[in-house]
């Protein structure tokens, strides 16, 4: 189903210096980000650099707390500071540095270049606003359309979005949807203005499993039809392998493998994803076998160690992990590690 | 609202102002004290005394009593002064709109000065603003009404030489005169209430602002003060109004004190000179009517929270 | 927020950290003040002052200085001496009333909620029918009918209480009568006054308590506004509220009789206030609309 781009008009021309058309869409460079604890400095995300092409779509995997969801809010700088603090780095959309931005610039290119879908559906949307409310005031502040044009644009955004009766929707309020419906909401706010870049964290992770892969469609859908680029945060490998083109794996804050989605799940490189890969469950293995998990728990991101960070969890470490860190390295398929896991690793499918 | 809900809350409502009744005449009648003999003095003669018992109706049976008296308040007939002769409904509708005046600029002036620095006070929560704020509010906290309205007194009428220190000008005297001599009473009774307003809304809305829907609103590129005053205030006011409502209980405390200082004419006053002069059915029949009053409002406050508030009126 | 912070370990303070953080400038003062306040209090009538009653013509008004440490009022009544009475009588009321509450209110509230049901209802509704009755007006009319002394002011404001307290108790105990050794106890057969007074009672001592500072404050304020009012102690009996009240027509000629019981009353509000406050967010009571 096209988004009919003649039924309402959008009116100005995207602002923002042009970067050259064929270049990266998105480019982070060291982007740090320090978060103040009882504990200490607690690095969230450390010297993360990587590129993004326009149309194309990252998936950032990593455990709870490897830093993949305050990745996200970094780049959309919704860091809460206090007590998050942005350490460094730069972060490059169509060539202008997000971080250099004041609040007021950057409050303008959130929504409408650069859209964020949140993880918990129940909570994303305001209770005691309607649900046409909500989107409408996307499309009248950035756009400046009036109410009467904003209000057709949320019905079709609505009903672009597969929820059923959407002229009913409109003036309803959110605990009057499901948990699936609403998310398709919030997917329809962050949509409404045309961004050119989305970020999903973890947008199916609160929802069932069937409802998982309608939205799972429907993001893969007009991100193909619109051209959009895609970050998909998630922890759950086997959802992003048929979404993702590339995959970046974060562990501690920082990325330790990245590379074409294809390449990094069939012939991983970083141990890490390679156990990763491992824990998952599969359905042909013999029932009552036992689960792989990780063994030990991720480091404490106030206290990390000298050499890489998943040196204690590591079946294969020498010592010189625990010494020297290993920094990402090689193209396209990227790793941080020392002695990198060299046999090809295959599997069937990921379902 | 279901028809069913609303039949319970009524029917609540109901019990709980006969309850009221019972309650007022209770604490007027049950109590030792013998309201004759105060009006009479203490020489009086058996006789008068026998004959100001019958002529008070004092010489029934209790139960008699209330019910006389309950039927005649349903009619409007609260009885009239010992003293005055003076029938009691008419005493405080006359002096009803003063108070109701107080009432309304206090709520008013203070829910001016509490929605702004309570909005800004959670907006930036932890600032300079916000630790004074705080403090003030503490402060203020920490004194009687009638204390805040001598330090008016003193700063303004004794040393300023501003404003009067007491008297009433009604509003036949001139809008303008009547605002004077409202403005301090009204203000040392604001004061008393900004910091509840204000500590509650400070409370509501920081919890408020750490939703995610306020973290969307950002991502959507809303700016600060359309998410402060739209996205954030209205879940947080609805707590605003219950309290609004729940504290002109407070309210009416103040205001009696602030018209005993200020020497302002209100229902306030009636009630304490009633009690000097042991004028026992002007003071019964003021506590019934303020009680029952606040009653009515606090159900009415209930009803509108829970029409406005979308969470509560929906499935 | 970020799940960096969600999965940070549990924070283990040690104890010094957590005396830092609870014990600091204005608790200690507050703490500090009270004391004084008590202190004196207790001890007052065997220092060497001034009966508060006594009446010195010749020092009417009289600035602070030797004969009167703090000054006299308009009929030469020491103030130091009058404050410090004045202090016995917020104190004792403080404590009566609180006390009534306390018992009172929160026997019934605990029992309310332990029992639910019928009980409930009745305490619950009786409990409505009080706060039906705006505070001052309650208290007055009690006072009015009973006769101004300490006790009935303390009975005042007690019943004043009691349904706040009805209330928080309530509210705790249903809390915790769900709680996992409170059905423990009943499934190994404990009797509910046994269960009510051994496992839910402790759990409802730190919010109560913590509540009884900031009524404390109330009180001391209900029984000033109603001294203020004439209604409070009879005279000459001094109390802070009737103190300030007596003085008010010298208020521009000879303030600091009027200040000094003032600043004793904010003083020991403030700290009660203070006090209260921090101990109930040691508690994280939520106090279901005060």
């Amino acid at each position: 189903m096209r988004m009919s781009a003649d039924a309402v008009p959008i009116t100005s021309v995207r602002q923002g210096k042009q970067g050259p058309p064929d270049g990266p869409l998105l480019v982070v460079e060291g982007l740090c980000t320090h978060l103040k604890t009882p504990q200490g400095l607690a690095r969230v995300v450390d010297q993360v650099s990587f590129s993004l092409a326009r149309k194309r779509v990252l998936a950032v995997v990593g455990e709870s707390g490897s830093g993949k969801s305050m990745l996200a809010r970094s780049i959309m700088g919704l860091v809460p500071e206090p007590p998050g603090i942005r350490a460094g780095g730069r972060v490059l959309f169509d060539g202008k540095d997000l971080i250099a931005l004041s609040e007021r610039e950057m409050s303008r290119i959130r929504g409408r270049d650069v859209a964020m879908v949140f993880q918990d559906p129940m909570t994303s949307l305001n209770p005691v606003l309607r649900i046409g409310e909500q989107i409408a005031e996307v499309v009248r502040h950035h756009l400046g359309m009036d109410r009467a044009a904003a209000r057709a644009r949320a019905l079709e955004l609505l009903t672009a979005v597969g929820i059923p009766m959407p002229e009913r929707r409109l003036d309803e309020y959110p605990h009057q949807l499901s948990g699936g419906l609403r998310q398709r909401v919030v997917i329809a706010i962050a949509l409404a203005c045309r961004p050119r870049l989305l970020i999903a964290d973890e947008p199916t992770t609160a929802l069932d499993v069937s409802i998982q892969a309608q939205i799972l469609r429907l993001l893969k859908r007009y991100q193909r039809e619109n051209e959009m680029a895609m970050i998909f945060v998630s922890h759950d490998l086997g959802t992003v392998a048929g979404i993702a083109d590339d995959i970046a794996v974060m562990y501690a804050g920082r990325i330790v493998e990245y590379g074409p989605v294809g390449q990094v799940l069939n012939a991983p490189r970083m141990p890490y994803t390679e156990a990763l890969l491992r824990s998952i469950p599969r359905l042909d293995a013999p029932s009552h076998g036992r689960l792989d998990a990780i063994r030990g728990r991720p480091p404490l991101l106030t206290a990390l160690p000298e050499g890489c960070a998943f040196q204690a969890r590591c079946p294969y470490a020498q010592p010189r992990c625990a010494t020297e860190r290993p920094s990402l390295s090689g193209a396209p398929h990227a790793f941080a590690c020392w002695f990198p896991c060299s046999a090809a690793y295959a599997r069937e499918s990921l379902a | 609202m279901s028809f069913a809900r609303i039949r319970s809350r009524l029917l609540s409502l109901v019990l709980v102002v006969w309850g009221v009744t019972i309650a007022t005449f209770v604490l007027a009648n049950l109590l030792p004290g013998d309201p004759v003999l105060a009006l009479l003095g203490e020489d009086a003669t058996p006789e008068s005394i026998a004959v100001w018992r019958a002529k008070l109706g004092l010489d029934q049976p209790l139960l008699v009593r209330y019910f006389d008296w309950l039927l005649n308040a349903l009619q409007g007939d609260f009885g009239a002064s010992y003293r005055t002769d003076e029938k009691v409904f008419d005493m405080i509708l006359h002096r009803l709109p003063v108070t109701v005046e107080i009432l309304v600029l206090t709520q008013i002036v203070a829910l001016a000065i509490a929605v702004p620095c309570g909005i800004f006070s959670a907006w930036r929560s932890g600032s300079n603003f916000d630790r004074a704020t705080m403090g003030t509010s503490l402060g203020l906290l920490s004194m009687p009404p009638f204390l805040i309205g001598i330090l008016l007194i003193y700063l303004f009428s004794i040393q300023l030489g501003l404003l009067p220190a007491t008297g009433y000008a009604s509003l036949d005297d001139g809008i303008l005169e009547n605002l004077q001599s409202l403005l301090l009473p009204v203000l040392a009774l604001a004061l008393a209430e900004i910091p509840v307003y204000l500590r509650l809304l400070r409370e509501d809305m920081m919890q408020t602002l750490q939703q995610d829907y306020i973290a969307v609103a950002r991502a959507k590129g809303m700016p600060p003060r359309r998410i402060l005053l739209f996205h954030a205030l209205r879940p947080s006011s609805f707590s605003l109004i219950t309290v609004v409502g729940v504290n002109i209980g407070r309210l009416i405390g103040g205001a009696i004190i602030v018209e005993v200082l200020f020497a302002l004419p209100g229902i306030g006053q009636l009630l304490i000179q009633s009690v000097y002069q042991q004028d026992f059915l002007v003071l019964q029949g003021i506590v019934l009517f303020v009680a029952v009053a606040f009653v009515l409002v606090n159900a009415t406050v209930d009803l509108l929270y829970n029409f406005l508030d979308p969470r509560t009126s929906h499935g | 927020m970020a799940e960096a912070v969600r999965d940070a370990p549990a924070l283990a303070l040690e104890p010094a950290a957590v005396r830092r953080r609870l014990l600091d400038v204005p608790v200690l003062l507050s703490i500090g003040w009270l004391t004084l306040l008590i202190g004196l209090s207790i001890v007052g009538p065997l220092l060497p002052i001034p009966d508060p009653n006594a009446q010195d013509l010749i020092s009417m008004l009289a600035l602070p200085g030797q004969a009167h440490w703090l000054g006299a009022d308009s009929l030469g009544r020491d103030i130091f001496a009058r404050v410090l009475y004045g202090a016995q009588v917020s104190l004792t009321v403080g404590l009566g009333s609180v006390g009534i509450g306390l018992l009172v209110g929160g026997g019934l509230g605990m029992v309310a909620g332990y029992y639910r049901g019928w009980s409930e209802q009745m305490v619950m509704g009786f409990m409505n029918v009080l706060l039906a009755f705006p505070g001052l007006i309650l208290a007055i009319t009690i006072v009015a009918n009973l006769g101004g002394s300490l006790l009935n002011v303390t009975l005042a404001i007690g019943t004043l209480f009691v349904p706040a307290f009805a209330r928080i108790a309530r509210a705790n105990t249903l809390v915790f009568r769900r709680r996992e050794f409170v059905l423990v106890a009943q499934a190994l057969g404990a009797r509910d006054p046994r269960i009510l007074l051994r496992e839910i009672l402790p759990n409802l001592v730190g919010p109560m308590l913590s509540y009884s500072l900031v009524m404390f404050a109330i009180a001391v304020l209900a029984e000033a506004s109603l001294g203020f009012l004439g209604l409070s102690v009879p005279p000459p009996a001094p109390s802070w509220g009737s103190i300030i009240s007596n003085e008010r027509a010298n208020l521009d000629i000879a303030p600091h009789v009027i200040f000094v019981p003032a600043a004793a009353m904010f003083l020991t509000v403030m700290s009660l206030n203070l006090l209260g406050e921090r101990a109930q967010r040691a508690y994280d009571i939520r106090v279901p609309g005060k």
